[in-house]
């Protein structure tokens, strides 16, 4: 049997901010092809473990490797991951073209890929790319940071609440890519959301996170048994919450 | 351009108009004498004139297609109309000074101070301007949205690209290029000859400009890191094009201050010195951009540190520099462990 190297392999990653841990000995993989949603209440840890993989953040302890590289090699490692930047932080003198266009250079691509290009058209960003990001919509300005990360379809994508601000046909052409790209085995996606209705549908695992920990995992075959059973994920997360929440 | 049309102006210019203003100046002047609340009524008079109907709407098109910022969105208009003002006030102050020259031969700070407060085309320009989105569309309509960019750039042609973008934007929008033009007005060496007035007047526009490009450029390389941590980028992606965007015109804003402080009729150690120094500065300062890039706080520090032992010098107060540095010390100390 041929053992395969994770896409994204997580070895007991701990950080505390002002003495407060924020992630405590976190363990996860993700393959190649697959999709894994990050789920749980405010302030589990979510936002800060996505800025740990994509060094916004340094861990106190432990590791992260993507595609076998871990940060020391920061130059590869950040090559393999594309990080969608959040519409607050996109800069309002900028067009999202002229962003796209010093990521993609970043990224040492001659000009932003049709690929890309034609992502955008699918988005409804088209009319939107030359106008100052300032002057864009949040939607707008969601959609450019989307495509910050999945410029020239790196090997691991990560998203913190991508559906925020989306109007329904974009967020249903950017289910689509992303399911397209992982059933085709090119790349990984880890995204933390809170719309888990919206994300069911498309997960090969769900990880419960809570205090900084994974507290729950489900696989495509256990959220299948799930529904079998008339429940579905929300009702399976809100329960593990219930019973984390109720006195020993 | 923008710097290049204002030297030209500057320098094609001043002779006529101060030519202008005496004729003007003897004129007015034998007539303020004789009616002097006349003459008052009469400039409040063309004030309103040139700030109202087909005149305002060519204040704007002049106004709005060199210099003004664009205003993005609703929440901009007072920037802009704060903007409109210190730089209408500013040119107001100026005229004043130099009318004030040519009528009474000697610089008043008070015709200077009454111009920049009273002049009411400042005000009103400003306030119909913003107050409405008529007006944010009439500056709309002077300045393209955004501007070209070429298909293919490097990193450092983009990040060249855009730290030019924003240092013309704060050039015209921050209250530093403004407050400057104001200074400009208030320090105009009296009783001096034209050469060393216009030699004055563009080493203080060149000196603000040099502020703006460092000060600007530098802040953008520092939200730019933060935007741009998850790209593979190294430090000396960040150097070079920090470099490549700011040495080129650090260097002839050098020059010029250099050939301006010797139209002073500085000795030619001074201009030198002057020389070196500003180079000095530039060199520092990328050295110290390229350092501090993820803790731009001891960059301020540093600078800080710099500017103190300099005024204390300045001041022949050479016992406090030990306090200076130990202060300095102390406060890069306390920065390590924050974010800065």
């Amino acid at each position: 049997m041929v053992k395969t190297t994770p896409l994204m392999d997580i070895q007991g990653l701990s950080l505390q901010r002002s003495g407060s841990p924020v992630l405590t000995e976190l363990n996860l993989c993700i393959q190649r092809g697959e999709f894994v949603g990050l789920i749980g209440p405010n302030g589990a840890g979510k936002t800060s473990l996505l800025r740990c993989i994509s060094t916004h953040l340094q861990a106190d302890s432990g590791r992260c490797l993507v595609d076998g590289l871990d940060a020391s090699a920061a130059l590869a490692y950040r090559r393999s991951f594309g990080s969608a930047m959040a519409p607050e932080d996109l800069p309002a003198d900028l067009s999202p073209r002229q962003l796209l266009s010093i990521v993609a250079a970043a990224r040492e691509l001659e000009q932003i890929p049709e690929q890309t290009l034609a992502l955008a058209e699918s988005f409804g960003l088209s009319r939107w790319l030359d106008r100052s990001i300032g002057n864009c919509s949040l939607g707008a300005r969601q959609k450019t940071g989307l495509l910050t990360g999945m410029l020239g379809q790196p090997p691991l994508l990560i998203f913190d609440e991508p559906f925020n601000g989306l109007d329904p046909l974009a967020a249903f052409e950017f289910k689509r890519t992303l399911g397209e790209w992982t059933a085709s085995g090119s790349c990984g996606v880890l995204l933390a959301t809170h719309g888990i209705e919206v994300a069911e549908r498309l997960l090969d695992k769900a990880v419960l996170l809570l205090n900084g920990r994974i507290e729950a995992q489900w696989t495509r075959a256990q959220l299948t048994e799930l529904r079998a059973e008339g429940m579905d994920l929300e009702s399976a997360m809100v329960q593990r919450l219930r019973d984390h929440a109720a006195p020993a | 351009m923008h710097l290049a049309a204002l030297v030209v102006v500057a320098v094609v210019l001043w002779r006529p108009i101060g030519l202008a203003a005496d004729r003007l100046g003897d004129q007015v002047g034998a007539y303020a004498a004789l009616y002097p609340w006349l003459v008052g009524l009469v400039f409040v008079a063309l004030t309103g004139l040139a700030s109202s109907g087909r005149l305002r709407r060519v204040w704007m098109s002049i106004y709005c297609g060199l210099w003004c910022p664009q205003p993005q969105a609703a929440r901009h208009r007072f920037r802009a109309w704060w903007s409109i003002l210190l730089v209408t006030s500013s040119c107001s102050a100026l005229i004043c000074a130099v009318v004030g020259l040519a009528i009474y031969g000697t610089y008043s700070l008070h015709a200077v101070w009454l111009g920049a407060l009273g002049g009411g085309v400042g005000p009103i320009l400003a306030g119909s301007l913003v107050g409405s989105w008529s007006g944010l569309a009439a500056v709309q309509h002077h300045r393209p949205a955004m501007p070209r960019w070429p298909d293919r750039a490097s990193f450092s042609d983009g990040l060249g690209r855009w730290q030019r973008l924003r240092v013309s934007s704060r050039w015209r929008s921050s209250a530093l290029s403004s407050g400057g033009l104001l200074a400009v007005g208030l320090l105009i060496p009296a009783g001096s000859g034209v050469r060393a007035m216009v030699a004055g007047v563009l080493a203080l526009i060149l000196c603000v400009r040099l502020i703006v490009l460092m000060t600007s450029a530098a802040d953008l390389v520092f939200g730019a890191s933060q935007l741009l941590a998850a790209q593979p980028l190294s430090s000396g992606h960040w150097y070079r094009a920090h470099a490549k965007a700011c040495m080129p015109e650090g260097l002839v804003l050098t020059l010029l201050i250099a050939c301006c402080v010797h139209f002073l009729s500085a000795p030619a150690a001074f201009v030198l010195g002057t020389c070196l120094l500003l180079i000095w500065v530039l060199l520092i300062d990328l050295e110290w951009v390229r350092r501090y890039r993820l803790r731009p706080r001891r960059r301020t520090i540093a600078w800080g540190v710099i500017a103190a032992s300099a005024v204390a010098l300045g001041a022949q107060a050479a016992p406090l520099m030990p306090l200076l540095m130990l202060a300095g010390l102390i406060a890069l100390r306390l920065s390590r462990g924050k974010h800065g």
